[in-house]
C-alpha cells in the first residue's frame, strides 16, 4: 500500500508545486487592489487590461513581437523542411544532430550582441528584419527537431509512388507531402512562434530599439504586478496552443541525444 | 540541410565573432583601434569575479536540485497516464519570464507565500535562490521527460525478468534501470547548467542587485557608464560563452563516448545492451 501510495504522492506533490503557482496569475491580473497581507483581493477589476489596451507602447510591442514571431515561425519552417529531411534520411545521423542542436545552448543574449555588431553596419539593427534574422538562430532548430520524424520511410515511399504518377513535384507535395506531415508543420510553426515570442536576450541585444513585448514585460513584473499578470497571460498563451497540439500526436518522439 | 547549417552555423559564428571583435576593439564603427584594455579591466572588477561566482553556483545547485527531483518523479511516473504526464509537463512550454514573474507574485516578501505560510521571501536574496528555485521549476519537467523517454517500452520487461533471476530492489535500480538513466541525467544537467549560465531573463526579475549574474553584469555596466563600457560587457559576454560552450563540448564528448561505448557492446554481444 505505502510502495504505491509514495510515488502518487510524489506526482500530486509536484503537480501541485509545478502548476499551482501559476493560477494565480488570473486573479493576479483582474485584482485591482491586493494588498499584504490579505489572502484576497479586496478589489476586482479591469485596470490591468485597460492599461495593456491604452499604454502607448504596449499594443505596439505585442503587434510586433506577433509580427517577428509570425514571420520567425514561417522562415524557421522552410529553412528547417529541407534539413530535415535530409537528416530523416541519413543512417547515422547523430553527428549531424549535434551541429543542428549546438546553437540552441548559445547565450541568447550573446547571440543578440554579438549580431548588434555586424546588423549596425548592414542597418539590420533596431528593425523587424533582424529581429526575425536573430530569433531563426533558435527557431530553425526546434523546427528541425519537430519536423524530421514526419519523413517516415512511409511517407518517403508514398511519395516515390506519387512522383511515378505524376511526375510533378508540386502536385506530390501537396496532395502527399504535405498532408503527411501536418502535424509536424502544425507543431514546428507553433514552437517557432513561441520560440521567437519570448525572446528576451537576443531581442534585447538585435533589437532594443524596437517595442517587443518581452522588452516592456521585465520592468513591469515589479512595477504593476497587476499588468504584468496580463502579460503574462498574454504571453502563455502561445505556448499552452502548442503543448496542446503536441499532446494530440500519436507518439511523442524523444530529443535525439 | 546546406541553408539551415549556413544560415544557423553563420549567423551563431557571426555573433561569437560579433562579441569578440568588439571586445578587443572599442569604437568599431568609427574606426577605433585594437587593444586589450576592456580585458583588463574586467579581470581586476571584482563585481564581475562575484558575478562568476554567483552564475556558476546558481547553475551548479539549479542543475543538482533538479535532477534529485526529477530523478524520482520520473520513476514515479513510469506507469502513470498520458494526462498527468501532461500535467507534469505543463511548465516546459511556459517561458522563463512567466515563471520568474510567477515567483515574484509567490516569493517576494509580501507576496502569496508569505501572506499563506509566512514563508522567508526569497526573491533577489544574494545567495540567488530565486534564480535556483525559478530554474528548478522549469527544468525538472525537461529531465523528468528526458528520462521517460530514455525508459522506453520495454524496461517493465526488463526489470520483471532481473526481479525472476533473484534481483533485489537495489540491484534492480543499479542494474537494469541506471544504466538507462545515465545518459540523458548526464546530458541533460550539462544542458541545463548551459541554459542557466546563458539566462539573462530571469536574474533580471528574481536575482539579486548585487552580485549580479555574468549576463545582467553586461547589462548594467553599460548602463551605468555608458556606451563607452561596451567592450567591457562584450569581454564578459565572451566569457559567459566560453562556460557555455565548454559545457556543450562537454556535451557533446560524453554523448560521442557513450555512443562508441554502446557500439563497441553491441558489436560485442550482437544485441543493443542499452
Amino acid at each position: 500500500m505505502t510502495n504505491r501510495l509514495a510515488p502518487r504522492a510524489l506526482i500530486v506533490a509536484m503537480i501541485v508545486v509545478l502548476v499551482g503557482p501559476l493560477l494565480v496569475l488570473p486573479i493576479q491580473a483582474f485584482a485591482d487592489e491586493w494588498r499584504a497581507p490579505n489572502l484576497i483581493p479586496q478589489r476586482f477589476g479591469l485596470r490591468g487590461i485597460e492599461r495593456v489596451l491604452n499604454d502607448g507602447l504596449l499594443p505596439e510591442a505585442i503587434a510586433n513581437s506577433t509580427v517577428v514571431a509570425i514571420a520567425a515561425a514561417i522562415a524557421g519552417v522552410l529553412v528547417a523542411w529541407p534539413a530535415a529531411r535530409s537528416l530523416a534520411e541519413l543512417e547515422s545521423p547523430r553527428a549531424v544532430w549535434i551541429v543542428v542542436i549546438l546553437p540552441l545552448l548559445l547565450p541568447p543574449l550573446v547571440v543578440g550582441e554579438g549580431l548588434r555588431v555586424w546588423f549596425l553596419r548592414l542597418g539590420l539593427a533596431d528593425s523587424l528584419v533582424g529581429l526575425v534574422l536573430a530569433h531563426l538562430v533558435f527557431v530553425v532548430p526546434y523546427c528541425i527537431l519537430v519536423l524530421t520524424p514526419g519523413f517516415t520511410p512511409e511517407l518517403r515511399n508514398r511519395e516515390a509512388a506519387a512522383n511515378m504518377l505524376t511526375g510533378d513535384t508540386w502536385q506530390r507535395i501537396g496532395s502527399v507531402t504535405l498532408p503527411g506531415t501536418r502535424r509536424q508543420v502544425a507543431l514546428a510553426l507553433a514552437l517557432g512562434f513561441t520560440i521567437s515570442w519570448a525572446q528576451y536576450g537576443t531581442s534585447l541585444g538585435v533589437g532594443g530599439g524596437v517595442a517587443m513585448l518581452p522588452l516592456l514585460f521585465v520592468p513591469l513584473v515589479r512595477a504593476d504586478p497587476q499588468v504584468a499578470a496580463v502579460l503574462d497571460l498574454v504571453v502563455i498563451a502561445p505556448p499552452l496552443i502548442a503543448l496542446a497540439i503536441s499532446q494530440r500526436r500519436s507518439g511523442v518522439d524523444p530529443p535525439p541525444f | 540541410m546546406f541553408p539551415a547549417v549556413v544560415l544557423v552555423g553563420g549567423l551563431s559564428i557571426a555573433a561569437l565573432a560579433g562579441v569578440i571583435s568588439a571586445s578587443f576593439r572599442p569604437g568599431a564603427l568609427i574606426g577605433g583601434s585594437y587593444g586589450t584594455e576592456a580585458w583588463e579591466r574586467l579581470l581586476t572588477d571584482d563585481g564581475f569575479r562575484a558575478a562568476i561566482i554567483f552564475t556558476l553556483r546558481a547553475a551548479l545547485i539549479a542543475t543538482v536540485a533538479s535532477v534529485a527531483v526529477s530523478l524520482p518523479l520520473a520513476m514515479a511516473l513510469r506507469r502513470s497516464s498520458p494526462f498527468t504526464r501532461g500535467l507534469v509537463a505543463l511548465p516546459l512550454p511556459v517561458p522563463h519570464l512567466v515563471i520568474a514573474s510567477v515567483a515574484v507574485l509567490w516569493l517576494d516578501p509580501g507576496g502569496v507565500a508569505d501572506r499563506v505560510a509566512d514563508t522567508l521571501p526569497i526573491i533577489a536574496s544574494p545567495f540567488g535562490w530565486g534564480v535556483i528555485v525559478v530554474y528548478v521549476i522549469k527544468e525538472v519537467p525537461f529531465l523528468t521527460l528526458l528520462m521517460l523517454a530514455a525508459f522506453g517500452e520495454d524496461d517493465r520487461s526488463r526489470e520483471e525478468a532481473a526481479r525472476t533471476l533473484g534481483a533485489s530492489r537495489w540491484e534492480r535500480w543499479r542494474g537494469v534501470l541506471l544504466p538507462q538513466l545515465a545518459r540523458p541525467v548526464l546530458l541533460g544537467s550539462l544542458v541545463v547548467a548551459a541554459f542557466v549560465v546563458g539566462s539573462t531573463e530571469v536574474p533580471q526579475v528574481v536575482g539579486p542587485l548585487v552580485p549580479e549574474a555574468m549576463t545582467t553584469w553586461s547589462i548594467t555596466i553599460v548602463r551605468i557608464r555608458g556606451p563607452i563600457a561596451r567592450p567591457d560587457a562584450a569581454a564578459a559576454l565572451v566569457v559567459t560563452s566560453a562556460v557555455v560552450l565548454l559545457l556543450a563540448a562537454l556535451t557533446l564528448w560524453l554523448g560521442m563516448r557513450h555512443g562508441s561505448s554502446r557500439s563497441r557492446s553491441t558489436d560485442r554481444t550482437g544485441v543493443d545492451e542499452s
